[in-house]
């Protein structure tokens, strides 16, 4: 038995593959190597305190057998291995005895001989190397010492794994609190600019709104002037809505928590909408699962989150050819003290990269929108500690997926008194 | 006999449509252009309600309220501003209302129309 397989292993091991694929390659080089029948390889799982079995490999001889998927702490030989804390060899009386040193391992039936080594890297613990023989053989120490050394790259080979992947998650968390910082400056600028907004171009407006009213009463209902001054009184009126809009984004305002029937909320929303629902031709479903939803929340601001739902909702449909079908579909659920509601249309979609702008302020796709709508829906939802997510649907529209909480300890309090 | 009503804004814009809307509801109006003004009008003769803007330049509209409630504790004070969050405000409490300023002046005409009633009982 030469030592070959050691700059296999290492070229095996250097390669750019998946984990799966660098395991199961090195279970194979040692199956060539060494006078064993199958090879397994587990990774340590520390937080739930089991092996995982990553790859397995058998021999012709072997077919048939199978690996446990799974030891848990102190179960079996890779529990045995854990405990002493060194390699263990074990060997069986009968073929189809499951009994080696004191413990019960059904990964030793069918076999006579098995060796566990431990993928250590210093005093961590990465997984275990679980070889095992038809026929009864004794590893002798020079293949020890070599399968000593593979089980140390092998272990190499999970850190480096598992690093990977903490680097990607942080990588992945490093964008999204990015994102969540972008939007944050953008918040805070608004604030500060819509402070001045509201008086400054409030003031002005409510003066050009009002005087134009005045003027509409003093004017002949036939002249065209009338035609002239209902224009400027409906432009200003969006403009006014603009700056209501901004205002009440970047607003701080307390929440008004009290019991909210979540049923009785959704039917006051979809109420407002009856005329535009019914113009645009929009067939509503309410799958209300648990008509008994009740969470603690503030109505008003949960109503104004809804509405810009619905709203956009009959937008995107309002734009589809006539034939095609409109469905509004509202769905509750409670599951582990949160309210789940969907909100679904078959509308014209968003496309996936959108998805990620439209909490943002003032990205818009209307012709006339303000960009808010939705960035509004998704504060209120977030001040209720609770979550909106967008995924496109089966439908080719989309489905705002909101989670909130039934009740909070903070809730609680403030109900109370 | 018409009940007076007296109109606190720094802008002209605002006192007149004030002023012509509510003449046309049947007020008398009398108007102030700062904080200032509105405490020197109070003194020569008392109205029966006074509408009062939040930010003006010198004294604001929370220290007017103020110093109107120490001296005349009666005397009804309607809060007008464009920014809703000073309803939170603790100096704004004093006030018998709060509106939100808006073109659409319906809001505040039937909060004038309670205050008045409630007041002249």
């Amino acid at each position: 038995m030469g030592y070959e397989v050691l700059t296999d292993i290492i070229d095996i091991t250097d390669k750019a593959t998946s984990l799966k694929v660098k395991t199961g390659k090195v279970s194979k080089a040692i199956l060539r190597a060494f006078p064993y029948d199958s090879s397994a390889i587990y990774k340590w799982d520390g937080t739930k305190k089991s092996f995982d079995l990553l790859s397995i490999q058998n021999k012709r001889t072997a077919q048939g057998n199978t690996a446990i998927k799974k030891y848990f702490y102190k179960e079996g030989l890779p529990g045995v291995m854990k405990e002493r804390g060194h390699a263990v060899e074990a060997h069986t009386k009968r073929a189809d005895s499951i009994r080696v040193l004191n413990v019960a391992d059904k990964g030793v039936k069918g076999f006579r001989s098995a060796i566990l080594f431990p993928l250590k890297e210093g005093k961590t613990l990465y997984g275990a190397l679980y070889l095992r023989a038809k026929q009864r053989s004794k590893a002798s120490s020079t293949n020890k010492r070599i399968l000593n050394t593979i089980s140390r790259q092998l272990a190499a080979t999970i850190k480096a794994e598992l690093t990977l992947k903490k680097l990607k998650s942080s990588h992945t968390e490093h964008l999204r609190l990015k994102r969540g910082l972008k939007r944050a400056e953008k918040m805070i600028a608004l604030g500060e600019l819509s402070a001045t907004l509201a008086h400054e171009i409030k003031n002005p407006l409510v003066n050009i709104s009002g005087f134009a009213k005045r003027l509409k009463k003093r004017t002949e209902q036939t002249s065209a002037n009338h035609r002239y001054i209902d224009q400027i009184i409906n432009e200003v009126g969006s403009l006014e809505e603009l700056i209501c809009g901004i205002v009440s984004y970047s607003e701080d305002k307390a929440l008004k928590l009290k019991p909210v029937r979540l049923k009785e909320l959704l039917d006051n929303v979809l109420e407002i909408f009856y005329e535009p629902l019914r113009v645009a031709d929009i067939e509503v479903v309410r799958r209300y699962t648990n008509n008994d939803v009740t969470i603690y929340a503030d109505p008003e601001r949960l109503k104004i989150a809804f509405d810009n739902l619905i709203s956009n909702a009959i937008q995107s449909m309002d734009k589809l050819p006539k034939e095609e079908d409109r469905l509004l579909c509202i769905e509750t659920s409670s599951r582990a003290n949160r309210a789940l509601i969907n909100v679904s249309d078959t509308g014209c979609g968003i496309s996936p990269a959108l998805q990620q702008s439209i909490f943002d302020p003032f990205f818009t796709t209307k012709e006339l929108g303000t960009g808010l709508g939705l960035p509004i829906t998704h504060n209120i939802i977030k001040k209720h500690g609770g979550k909106i997510e967008v995924y496109s649907n089966t439908y080719e529209g989309v489905t705002f997926k909101i989670k909130l909480p039934c009740k909070s300890n903070k809730v609680e309090q403030t109900t109370s008194d | 006999m018409a009940k007076k009503i007296l109109v606190v804004d720094d802008e002209e814009g605002i006192r007149l449509l004030y002023r012509e809307e509510l003449e046309d509801e049947g007020y008398k109006i009398i108007d102030a252009s700062s904080g200032e003004d509105c405490l020197k009008c109070l003194e020569e003769e008392l109205p029966d309600l006074v509408l009062l803007d939040i930010k003006m330049p010198g004294m604001d509209g929370v220290e007017v309220l103020r110093r109107i409630k120490e001296q005349w504790e009666e005397l009804p004070v309607i809060l007008c501003s464009a920014y809703p969050h000073y309803k939170q405000e603790f100096g704004t409490w004093a006030s018998d209302a709060y509106v939100i300023k808006s073109s659409d002046l319906h809001d505040l005409k039937e909060k004038i129309k309670d205050i008045l009633k409630k007041s002249s009982k």
